[in-house]
This record gives structure tokens, C-alpha cells and sequence, in this order.
């Protein structure tokens, strides 16, 4: 019932290039960084990868096979996946697809992004509204940040302590972008950017690279790899937006994404202990942890000054710092829920290790808007 | 291209920052909207091609003139803009009376900012002028006067 057909499908190995601005290091140099560590994590060798998923949004067309190419041209399929921020997140569920169908038993998904070419489909459709282009996307989300607290009373400092608690996340683990640990002055300094966001509680987009190797049941066996550091994925689903009113759609496409991967998976929401969401800007996070049902509908800002979402709390929520401090270079950023995750539910993750991790969930909403939400868990 | 009509026995010259979306010429905002015949769902911006909802074609989203007139659902101050934009300045969005949910700029005149659940409507708003001497209008909201009961 996973959605993925009855084969048992694993992530047996994952690696990341760090997140950070942008430089002159090639993408080809970011991704093979990527890819040699989930080789090494895995104990495989790139000649026994079999297919290639590459999420990428902002770098170039056809750049899979100027990259895999530094890890000996194998002629294996490989192609770019495009699903805006769901990119990376969409690429991993192609290799999980391909897995599940028997197509191959050993397939890669890497995220690998610089930002050199951002590009917009209302301007592509020539769509014009009264705004236009006098708004970037933050100004969406601090719409709706006006709009969460007209409707539950938050405040703007406890919006705010998001980025405080992923800072404080970031700042353990090694692959981020914004590695300090910040205050709630200091997220709350000026300058504006727009609505209640200051700069702090706006993700960075920069660049990076992440990679996930998902095998079989069989290549477990055949390949000789490690069980003990396997994690299953349990589910896979992508959905896009239908039609929801004046309610807000990314959180209504989140709740119902997260409730059939939820279902698919045989879990509840309160069996979930480790989360990694789509935090582009602070109000996000407390919109979805309720969307996906991990508090009650307004309660996620009492719930995230209780500690209730820190590492060690009720369910840890972004562990790996999130798109606020980890960082969101598009691309790689799916794929890197999943290399968190892994590692939590390896409990490998050291000082940012939440106790007792056994079920993981990643997310992610893209423009457009689609969402992917994954469930994986430690058998 | 100048529009112009006749009021108050002068010529007032307008033309519109966004043609495709409200007539410069109407005395106050009315907004260019579409509705679907087939479902009945109403739009602005106006869409063509396919209803959203029904996927009816092209031929069943007839236009309808929508009174830019609504309550204010979600409001930002905007203090970073791409464009060349003076900041700051206050985007809303209005859930029309007609139905659709609209994201608009709230007008200059508006000193005290809107709240949620305000009621507004449209009034033009001078963002520019053309070489011609029009002005380039748009329509942005303001509070509407308390009704006394």
C-alpha cells in the first residue's frame, strides 16, 4: 500500500556537497562531491548505479551528463527532473519508482543546483495581475503570515522563533549554509523585507548538492550492502493544487499530500518523530506542522515555544536547520530531506540526533503548486 | 494611444498600466473579469483557454465586469521590491463581492494602513505619466466611509 507497488524499496546510502552562496565551483564539482559520498555511505561503486534522476530548476538544461560523466561514462540512463522547489523531492520519487517497477534495482537521485538561470511560468504564460512584478514571492508568504495571525492570534515574535529553533539546528550540522545559532533579537533585527519578515526568517538560496541511492529488496542480498543501515521507504506522493476557496493552498495541499502518504504508509501523525518541511519563511513551518495534523489547527506557535518541535522534543522538526538555515538551493534540497532523515533514523546524526527516531517524514511544496511528501522509517 | 472623455467640462487623459485587466476610462475602477459559463466560477485576472474548475473551453468564459469593491483578507507592507517601485508601499488582498480572492496595491492615500476584514473599493491611483501628458492609472483600495446605522 505504499503507493510505490509491493516491492520493498530502501535508501542505502546518501551524501551532500555543503550548502552555501554562490561561487565559482562548478555544478559538476558540487554534484560529484554529492555522489562519491553516498557511493562511499552505501559501500557501491558508481559502475553499479543503473539509472540516474537529477532534480534540478535553476542551473541549465542537459546538465546531468557533464557531471556524472567525472564518475566514469557508464551509458546509464539519466535525465533532469524539474518540479520547481519539489524538484529534488520528485527526482527521488522517480527513483523510487523505477526501483518499484523492476526496472532497475539500483537507482540515484541527486539534487545539484546553482542559481544562474531563475525563471518565472507566469511571465513564461504572459500572465499579468495588478501587482505584477513589483512583489517577489516573500510577499506571498507575508500575506498569508498576515492572514495565520488575524486567524490564530500568533504574534510576530512567536512566528519569529521558527527561525530561532532551525538556527539553533544548523548550527550542528556541518552541510549548512547559515551555521549560527541566532536569537530572537537577532532574527527580529532589521532590515524588513516585507510584511513581518526580517531577513533571517527568508531562506537563502544558494548552491549545493545532495545524492540518495534507493535499491531493492534483491540488491540488498545480490550487493552484499549493509541491512542494518538500510531505512524502507514506506511512501511516495506527489500532488498538485485543485481549486480551495479563499483557504490557503499550500497548507490545504499539504494536508491532504501529507494524509495519503500518512495513509500509504500505515502511520499516523503521532507515530512521525522526525520532520524535515518546507520552512522557506517562518510562518510555513507553524502552517504545516498543523496542516499535516502534528498539532491541533492554531496551536503550533504555544506548541513551539513548549520545545515541542526541538531535537529530543514531541516530534523534532527540522533537524537539519530546514530551508531557513540549512539553506534552499532548489535543486538539492528535497533530495536533502531525505539525507536527513536517513541519518536520524540511523541515529547517526550526533549532536542533532533526536532520540528514538524510527519514522520520518520529508515535505515539500513547489510553485505551481504541487507538493511531495515522503514517509520513511527505520525497520 | 490616449484615451480621453469629457467631465466636468474638462478632458481628463488616461491610460491604463494594465490594459488587459480594467478601461482607464470608466469614472471609477470597474475590473475586467470572466466568468464561466459552463460552472458559473468567476475570475480575475480574467483567464482564457480552459475554466480551472470545469475545464470548459475557451468559448464558455465570457467576460464580466466586476466592482472592485470587496474585504480585505490578507495585507503586507512591502519594504523590497524588484521593480523600480518606491518602497514602501502595501499589496492586500480583497475578496471581491463578485467572489474571487484578488491580490491589489492598496492606495497611497491610505496613511493609517487597512485591517482584515476592512471594507474597501477602488479608486485610481496616478503611477506615472506619458510622454503625451496621460496619466498611467491603476486601481488600488481604500477604506470605504463608516455608514452611520
Amino acid at each position: 500500500v505504499s503507493g510505490l507497488g509491493n516491492r520493498d524499496l530502501w535508501v542505502i546510502g546518501v551524501g551532500l556537497h555543503p550548502y552555501q552562496k554562490p561561487s565559482d565551483t562548478p555544478y559538476p564539482q558540487l554534484g560529484v562531491t554529492a555522489v562519491r559520498e553516498a557511493l562511499a555511505d552505501a559501500g557501491l561503486d558508481w559502475s553499479q548505479v543503473q539509472t540516474a534522476y537529477t532534480g534540478t530548476a535553476t542551473t541549465s538544461m542537459a546538465l546531468s551528463r557533464l557531471m556524472y560523466r567525472h564518475l566514469g561514462a557508464t551509458g546509464i540512463p539519466m535525465l533532469q527532473v524539474e518540479n520547481a522547489s519539489a524538484s529534488g523531492s520528485t527526482a527521488f520519487r522517480q527513483a523510487c519508482i523505477d526501483v518499484a517497477a523492476g526496472i532497475h534495482d539500483v537507482a540515484i537521485a541527486v539534487g545539484v543546483d546553482k542559481p544562474l538561470n531563475l525563471t518565472s511560468p507566469q511571465r513564461a504564460a504572459g500572465l499579468d495581475d495588478l501587482v505584477g512584478n513589483r512583489v517577489l514571492p516573500v510577499t506571498h508568504f507575508a500575506l498569508l503570515a498576515s492572514r495565520y495571525m488575524h486567524a490564530t492570534g500568533a504574534s510576530a515574535e512567536q512566528i519569529a522563533a521558527v527561525a530561532v529553533k532551525n538556527s539553533r539546528n544548523a548550527a550542528l550540522n556541518p552541510y549548512a549554509q547559515r551555521p549560527k545559532a541566532r536569537s530572537l533579537e537577532e532574527v527580529l533585527a532589521p532590515p524588513k523585507i516585507s510584511g513581518m519578515f526580517t531577513r533571517l526568517q527568508c531562506c537563502p538560496i544558494g548552491e549545493g548538492a545532495a545524492a540518495a541511492i534507493v535499491v531493492s529488496e534483491s540488491a540488498l542480498d545480490s550487493l552484499g550492502l549493509n541491512r542494518d543501515r538500510a531505512v524502507r521507504v514506506r511512501s511516495s506522493v506527489l500532488r498538485s493544487e485543485t481549486y480551495y476557496g479563499t483557504a490557503n493552498f499550500d497548507a490545504a495541499l499539504t494536508a491532504e499530500t501529507t494524509a495519503m502518504a500518512l495513509e500509504q504508509a500505515g502511520v499516523t501523525a503521532s507515530e512521525v518523530d522526525v520532520v524535515e518541511l518546507h520552512d522557506a519563511f517562518t510562518v510555513e513551518e507553524l502552517l504545516y506542522v498543523e496542516a499535516m495534523g502534528l498539532c491541533e489547527p492554531g496551536q503550533a506557535a504555544s506548541a513551539l515555544a513548549a520545545g515541542e518541535f526541538d531535537i529530543g522534543g514531541r516530534v523534532a522538526v527540522n533537524t537539519s536547520g530546514g530551508l531557513l538555515s540549512m539553506g534552499h538551493p532548489i535543486g538539492p534540497t528535497g533530495v536533502g530531506q531525505i539525507a536527513e532523515l536517513t541519518t536520524q533514523l540511523r541515529a547517526e546524526a550526533g549532536p542533532r540526533q533526536h532520540p528514538d527516531a524510527r519514522v520520518g517524514l520529508a515535505h515539500m511544496v513547489g510553485l505551481g503548486a504541487v507538493c511531495a511528501v515522503h514517509v520513511l522509517s527505520r525497520d | 494611444l490616449l484615451n480621453a472623455y469629457q467631465a466636468n467640462e474638462e478632458t481628463i487623459v488616461r491610460t491604463a498600466a494594465h490594459p488587459r485587466l480594467y478601461d482607464p476610462l470608466m469614472h471609477d475602477p470597474v475590473l475586467n473579469g470572466v466568468e464561466c459559463a459552463q460552472c458559473g466560477h468567476v475570475y480575475f485576472p480574467p483567464v482564457g483557454i480552459g475554466c480551472e474548475i470545469c475545464g470548459a473551453p475557451a468559448d464558455q468564459l465570457q467576460p464580466k465586469a466586476l466592482t472592485a469593491a470587496g474585504v480585505v483578507h490578507a495585507v503586507a507592507e512591502v519594504h523590497l521590491s524588484p521593480a523600480k517601485t518606491a518602497t514602501p508601499f502595501t499589496v492586500a488582498e480583497i475578496v471581491l463581492d463578485d467572489g474571487p480572492l484578488i491580490r491589489a496595491m492598496v492606495h497611497p492615500d491610505v496613511t493609517d494602513g487597512l485591517k482584515i476584514g476592512d471594507r474597501v473599493s477602488a479608486r485610481w491611483s496616478v503611477i506615472g505619466h506619458e510622454d503625451e501628458g496621460a496619466d498611467v492609472v491603476e486601481p488600488a483600495f481604500v477604506r470605504d466611509p463608516e455608514v452611520r446605522r
